[in-house]
């Protein structure tokens, strides 16, 4: 079944329900009903997503590389600039849609009971629908231009979300960080992007006409029309952008310090969707990266940059005790494993990760803001201890999630995990390398999550509960090595005072209500089944004749076919190293666990005194001091440069617009003075202006 | 007799062409015979009636779309400029109609004359549209204005208006006599007063240094600069739209302007083409000094009426610019602009209705302080209607800023559209001056509740509709408007 439009109003109907919450939803409907409607319109739109894609599915392979095309309306059409609002669903924005708008849905849910009691409950579900949309203008848009509107909302409403409960100083910088941060970004961006059309503009014949779709400029440049270093150039540069958006080494920066965001946005957007969108957009115009990779001493950039991020995010991950923080710093060492898949052009492996990703990663998000709703907003993994008899439920699933990031099988992550070092390790010598970075960052993947997951759920709190909550300033500031001003405070403000104004604060610890937990067995259901349904490895398959096959490859065959790298090399490497390199996975995900367990497990706590050496390491804490250097050698020169321009214009620019009002004053003076109200005047006004006429008609011509 | 008789042999198609302003006079006498068997509180049918006449002169004009021809002897033109032109004003008059009800109530004039003296003025905007012989705009143009003097001092107990009246009528006659000493002199000079005559004289014989052609011209010029308002002949201007009723204000800006432009537009860029050069130096500086003036004395005024005198001689400014460059892209972008211009002065109007008292005590700018928080629709209209009035996107304003000033550009007039995107910079200022205030000022008063006229709130809706849609999706209309250009008889 299929109707006009379908695609559009897959991203009109989340805009739709923003509208009517911006306009009904703090004065008619309120809690819940803004929530309600917020899920009605995002459940609809995952629903119209799912009947577009079983269209798609529908149609022969060959065809569903071109895909379903929505051609809304011509939108800038100036000379041979023709830009059509146009969406288009292929079998890879069919994955990000799906993952878009059932996730999303799943999260809105959650955030009804999250959100409860926020006196901007049906603002916050203005700004996830309007997200939603966004995202989904992103995914669907047909060319260049459409994405980059959809990447800059999207950014736009990370910067809302992320400093939703703006009262807050720390929360309204972070928004402010985040947007600046993806500024950068988005600037080279835009460059790219700019650099396209322009190597467009002469690769075509003349006056054909310029579509910026991805179709045409794949075709362009596939069939060698532009110069390598051009689009070696346009590669760098998008990417540059995807290091903005998607948190990758240099711009990584602000994803942590978007944790001060209510937690569904940091599930939906800082984990699962948003900050994905740099991955889609190089898978998206992977025939460029496949044409001319940028390449530093024999590694692809964009695998050797994924690979530092994942391995350097790992490590810091591995001593905070802010448990926001650690899962901040987990999702971009997870999206550092996704770049590696597509730099060294395991394009699929790298989407099945998003996939596994958005899963695990939004359910152990889920969970710890259902630990945070249980225990009055406290993220300081110090202060929790022995919540699986408080909160059963919580702990199950993010037990699960927790097994799915660290790579143990069957679970899903193990699978997309073990196909990117797979990819990495038959890319050539520089493969090997990046393998070995991925292996070690397994490594500690497995050993930070687990140590979470003890703090936080077994043992016992090192302050037991109910007797310091909430800032006691009798407990004293615990880290000496955290400098950094937002790191403290966490969701206090509007949301903790509104949850204990409902009465349930008193001490102990609680689980979350049915909606909430609802949801999170929903993902860690698809976080346990999502790896084997998905991307079976077809080697066990062919070797033991199971049933399961890499639906993932097949499905995206048709997108990734063109070009020298698939997936599909694979197969190139024989059963005995596939089965190793899986062993070595299997074997750094359990060592990861070991660690943890000895360092940190029930017998240790709980005052875990053997790791206090490790948590203490000045430099981890500190983050590698990675923001007091960009502070010193950016922010703090910036600054100057703001004073001095703020003087120019002060005395400079404002003189001159001063005296140009001046200008304009005096002489609307002058002349306000002839309109006297007296009717002789103004006839003889009329008089001297026919007299003039008549002289110059007269004697000029 | 022979007369007579060749009035009798007309085509039946003269009178079709002639049929929206046949229709608008037999309803203005009906209106004024129905008066006599109404009630006073039924007086609001006199308004549906009139509403009626407009649409129906409307679907007629609809009807002649796309003819082209001569009638009565080459006194009426129909082509497809007069009609977009024709619609033009049957809008603003509708729209006049429309938020006059309420209006003359609450001033005490509900009188059956209003409309009737409404419609004739109308008929005469129409005709002025439609004259392609000098004397059928000077006979036209004398029907509208008679209407409008009455009209401006219509409310005969306030001295303001009786003032307004008295001295339109006055300096309009002064005005009148040039035009019509102009017509006279080329009459003199080329023996002809049809403007196809006129053109094709003056292109067979091109008058190396006629001075009494030349002379004539200028007192074209005079006359028709005073019904747009052009410096120095706009003297009247601020007088009298302050002091008018406050919908006869907005009928003055809007429909007499429409009808002005489009007479000074068909005389100078049809029947005086061949002599573009010699004219368009003198109209060059007239736009200037207009558009300058205009907005330089708005941005000292703080009584809302004046306030938008000014703005409407800024905006004949910027009109003249069309006027210059004289081509028919230019043309057609004057089409499109006098069609922006009417959506905005109209629902400009309706807000200075809605504000108001009786008895119209003056509305300054203090009065604005704070109403944007109070009454949000009325505040987001204003921010529509200010923005398009300075030609911000996404507005009709600005499509229609953008239109006319390619044309000049095209004409090589870049010099003049950059004095005019100067001058709308300095627009800028006194439009959202009023936003300002609107938003960022705290009320002075106790608030009250807007008055229920649901026939000014129609109009505002109309106008901001209208004026979204001409600024986002400006091609069909720009498209139509090109099209009306191309067929007229003689542009070029």
């Amino acid at each position: 079944m299929t109707f006009p439009h379908l695609l559009f109003f897959i991203i009109l109907l989340p805009f739709l329900g923003a509208l009517v919450n911006a306009f009904w939803g703090k004065r008619y409907l309120r809690e819940p009903n803004a929530g309600r409607v917020a899920v009605l319109f995002a459940a609809g739109s995952f629903a119209l997503s799912v009947l577009a894609v079983m269209n798609l599915a529908q149609m022969p392979a060959a065809q569903r590389g071109v895909g379903i095309v929505d051609r809304v309306y011509p939108w800038i059409y100036m000379g041979r600039f023709q830009i059509d609002f146009s969406l288009t669903l292929d079998p890879l924005s069919a994955v990000m849609i799906l993952v878009v708008t059932g996730v999303g849905t799943l999260i809105h849910i959650y955030a009804m009971g999250y959100m409860h009691g926020d006196p901007l409950y049906s603002r916050f579900f203005v700004y996830l629908n309007l997200f939603l949309g966004s995202m989904l203008v992103l995914v669907l848009g047909s060319n260049f231009i459409l994405l980059y509107v959809g990447w800059e909302l999207v950014g736009a409403c990370s910067y809302l979300l992320i400093g939703f409960w703006f009262e807050r100083v720390s929360a309204a910088k972070a928004g402010m960080k985040a947007f600046v941060v993806n500024r950068v970004g988005d600037y080279g961006f835009a460059i790219g992007i700019f650099l396209t059309f322009v190597a467009m503009t002469m690769a075509l014949p003349p006056g054909a006409p310029i579509e910026m779709s991805f179709r045409q400029v794949s075709e362009v440049v596939a069939a060698g029309a532009v110069p390598m270093i051009t689009v070696m150039i346009i590669c760098l540069l998008l990417f540059w952008g995807a290091t903005g958006k998607s948190a990758q080494i240099p711009l990584y920066v602000w994803l942590a310090d978007a944790m001060e965001g209510p937690t569904p946005v940091s599930a939906l957007i800082h984990a699962a969707t948003m900050v994905t969108a740099g991955i889609y957009m190089i898978a998206r115009t992977h025939v460029l990266f496949d044409y001319a990779t940028p390449t530093i001493g024999g590694f692809p950039v964009v695998a050797l940059i994924g690979a530092l991020t994942a391995i350097f995010a790992a490590s810091i991950a591995l001593v905070q005790y802010d448990i926001k923080r650690v899962l901040a710093y987990s999702t971009i060492s997870q999206l550092g494993y996704m770049f590696l898949a597509v730099g060294v052009g395991a394009y699929v492996a790298g989407i099945f990760h998003l996939v596994t990703h958005a899963f695990f990663k939004a359910c152990l998000f889920l969970g710890a803001g259902s630990v945070m709703h249980g225990l009055h907003n406290e993220v300081d993994m110090r202060k929790m201890g022995g919540l699986k008899r408080y909160m059963p439920k919580t702990h199950i699933t993010f037990a699960i999630a927790t097994v799915a990031i660290a790579g143990i099988p069957p679970l899903a992550g193990f699978f997309s995990k073990d196909q990117i070092l797979a990819h990495a390790f038959e890319h050539g010598t520089s493969g090997k390398i990046l393998w070995g970075i991925g292996l070690v960052t397994a490594f500690m993947t497995s050993f930070y999550m687990f140590r979470m997951y003890f703090r936080v759920f077994w043992g016992e709190p090192e302050i037991a509960y109910g007797q310091a909550q909430g800032g006691d300033p009798t407990v004293p500031h615990q880290n000496p090595a955290d400098h950094s001003p937002d790191a403290e405070g966490h969701d206090v403000g509007r949301h903790s005072e509104a949850v204990q104004a409902h009465g349930h604060g008193g001490g102990l610890p609680h689980e979350s209500p049915g909606n909430m937990t609802g949801v999170l067995w929903a993902l860690a259901i698809l976080s346990v089944v999502g790896g084997f349904l998905l991307g079976f490895p077809e080697f066990i398959s062919h070797a033991t004749g199971l049933p399961f096959g890499h639906l993932l490859e097949g499905w995206l065959v048709p997108v990734f076919h063109h070009g020298g790298q698939t997936g599909h090399e694979a197969g190139h490497l024989s059963l005995a190293v596939e089965l190793l390199l899986m062993g070595a996975s299997i074997a750094a995900a359990l060592l990861g666990l070991a660690a943890a367990w000895a360092l940190y497990g029930p017998a240790k706590a709980p005052q875990f005194r053997s790791a206090q050496g490790l948590e203490r390491t000045g430099f981890l804490q500190g983050k590698y001091y990675i923001d007091e250097l960009y502070n010193a050698v950016i922010v703090r020169p910036g600054y100057v440069l703001a004073r001095i321009s703020d003087g120019f214009d002060r005395y400079v620019v404002d003189m001159i617009v001063n005296l140009t009002a001046f200008f304009v004053a005096f002489w609307g003076e002058v002349f306000r003075f002839f309109q006297s109200g007296y009717l002789r005047w103004y006839a003889w006004g009329m008089l001297g202006g026919a007299t003039i006429l008549l002289a110059w008609f007269v004697f000029l011509s | 007799m022979e007369a007579i008789e060749r009035m009798i042999n007309l085509p039946s198609s003269s009178f079709q062409a002639i049929a929206p302003e046949i229709i608008l006079v037999l309803g203005a006498l009906f209106i004024l015979v129905l008066d006599l068997f109404l009630t006073r509180e039924r007086h609001h049918y006199l308004q549906y009636f009139s509403l009626a006449f407009i649409a129906l002169a409307g679907w007629y004009t609809a009807q002649l779309w796309g003819d082209t021809g001569f009638h009565f002897y080459d006194m009426i033109i129909v082509d497809n400029f007069r009609l977009s032109i024709a619609y033009t004003i049957l809008i603003a008059a509708g729209m006049t109609i429309l938020m006059s009800g309420p209006y003359i109530k609450r001033e005490e004039v509900d009188l059956g004359e209003y409309y009737c003296l409404t419609l004739l003025a109308t008929v005469g905007m129409l005709f002025m549209a439609a004259a392609a012989d000098l004397i059928m705009i000077f006979v036209s143009l004398e029907t509208m204005s008679i209407g409008v003097y009455i009209l401006a001092a219509f409310q005969r107990y306030r001295v303001a208006s009786n003032e307004a009246g008295l001295k339109y009528l006055l300096i309009g006659s002064f005005a009148t006599s040039f035009l019509l000493y102009g017509i006279a002199l080329v009459y003199a000079a080329t023996g002809h007063t049809d403007l196809d005559g006129i053109s094709r004289f003056l292109t067979n014989n091109p008058p190396a240094g006629d001075k009494i052609l030349y002379a004539g011209i200028a007192m074209l010029v005079v006359g028709f600069g005073f019904k747009v308002a052009a410096f120095p002949f706009h003297l009247w201007t601020p007088d009298v739209y302050e002091g008018a009723p406050t919908s006869i204000t907005a009928f003055m800006a809007a429909g007499v302007k429409v009808a002005a432009f489009a007479a000074f537009a068909r005389v100078f860029m049809s029947a005086l083409h061949p002599v573009h050069d010699q004219w368009a130096p003198a109209l060059y500086w007239l736009a200037i000094l207009t558009m300058s003036l205009g907005n330089l004395v708005a941005v000292t005024q703080t009584n809302i009426k004046r306030l938008l005198a000014y703005s409407s001689i800024a905006h004949a400014g910027y009109l003249l610019i069309g006027i210059t460059a004289g081509t028919s892209e230019a043309a057609s972008a004057m089409v499109f602009y006098l069609a922006a211009y009417t959506l905005m002065t109209m629902g400009v109007f309706a807000v200075v209705i809605y504000l108001g008292h009786k008895g119209e005590p003056n509305l300054t700018l203090y009065d604005f302080a704070g109403l944007g928080y109070r009454y949000p629709l009325l505040g987001f209209a204003m921010v529509v209607l200010m923005m398009s009035l300075a030609g911000l996107p996404p507005t009709a304003g600005f499509m229609a800023k953008f239109y006319l000033f390619r044309a000049a550009i095209r004409e090589d007039l870049v010099w003049l559209v950059v004095i005019a995107v100067l001058n709308s910079v300095v627009s800028v200022y006194y439009y959202l001056g009023i936003l300002v205030r609107m938003f960022m000022n705290p009320p002075e008063e106790e608030g009250r509740a807007l008055p229920a006229y649901v026939p000014v709130g129609v109009t505002l809706a109309v106008s901001i509709a209208g004026i979204i849609l001409l600024g986002i999706f400006p091609t069909p209309w720009i498209d139509a408007a090109q099209r009306s250009v191309m067929v007229a008889l003689g542009m070029r």
